[in-house]
């Protein structure tokens, strides 16, 4: 992905040539699809919230500063859509007690499914307080790359540090409270 | 589970592919954004009050007015006078605001 085809696409769009937001599309579609279905844990629902952040992000096209890449810009803007979305409507969790009457039946055998383990790390990652939910969503979709994490959410990496440490704990008392046994 | 499981687990997660007509319909509309005719002042909903504060000024000052002539002393619009002085103020401070709230308001709606 080049930072220059995006600025010239940029360009164009802003130029009045809206058919050039195309590429814009074509490229950070995957990345904005995934990173919504991270937050919602629902395809079809991921493939809506993207749009929307498309939509948001053409319109805001303008405000974009060349001081930072466009993909900064694009993730911070793009992070905003999707956290407004969750909080509007939160994505169900019901895995995750279906992950629990599951284990309930089998307490004493070994996990088997990796899958569905998989399954309840990631639900409860979502069930999260929303200011720790987010940082390890996007720490986690940036590669573990604390910077990027930060500038998606807008806050100093100091703070991204601090949520990342609690949130863990959160969740490792979450986990061994759900896989204790298994661990 | 161990806390490096936790960060296999969370970030080794498998991609999803977008569906076929994803950037057709994001582009369609993207395109209705662009050709939507920008949203105007409701003048037309607005003219009721924008006619009625004139006339309202203008019935008070009438009144007073004719008050004047035709009954001098304290009547019943003796009130207006004694807080106009007072409320001079609070009435252009209210002015100022609103005229800032409509044209940001305005600026707003261009932007969108």
């Amino acid at each position: 992905m080049s930072a220059e085809e995006d600025a010239a696409d940029v360009a164009r769009v802003l130029a009045g040539e809206v058919t050039a937001f195309e590429a814009i599309v074509r490229r950070w579609q995957k990345p904005l699809i995934n990173l919504a279905y991270r937050f919602c844990r629902d395809r079809g629902r991921a493939e809506d919230m993207a749009q929307e952040a498309f939509l948001r992000a053409y319109k805001s096209l303008a405000t974009w500063r060349r001081d930072a890449a466009f993909s900064t810009w694009l993730f911070a803007l793009a992070t905003n859509v999707f956290r407004s979305e969750i909080r509007r409507l939160p994505p169900l969790t019901a895995p995750l007690d279906e992950g629990i009457a599951a284990l309930d039946r089998r307490a004493a055998e070994p996990i088997v499914d990796e899958e569905r383990r998989d399954r309840i790390v990631r639900n409860a990652v979502l069930a999260l307080p929303a200011k720790y939910r987010d940082v390890l969503t996007l720490f986690y979709f940036h590669g573990m790359d604390v910077a990027r994490s930060a500038a998606s959410l807008g806050v100093p990496q100091g703070t991204v540090k601090a949520r990342l440490s609690r949130g863990r704990d959160i969740l490792r008392g979450k986990l061994t409270s759900l896989l204790g046994a298994q661990s | 589970m161990k806390p490096e499981d936790v960060d296999r687990v969370l970030s080794e997660e498998a991609d999803i592919v977008p569906s076929s007509g994803f950037v057709a319909t994001v582009m369609e509309a993207v395109t209705a954004e662009a050709t939507a005719p920008p949203l105007t002042f409701p003048w037309k909903r607005a003219f009721p009050l924008v006619a009625a504060f004139p006339a309202l000024l203008l019935w008070l000052a009438s009144m007073q007015t004719g008050q004047e002539v035709t009954a001098p002393g304290p009547g019943p619009y003796a009130w207006f006078q004694m807080i106009a002085p007072m409320a001079t103020g609070w009435v252009a401070a209210g002015l100022v605001m609103t005229v800032a709230i409509t044209a940001w308001s305005l600026r707003l709606v261009r932007l969108r």
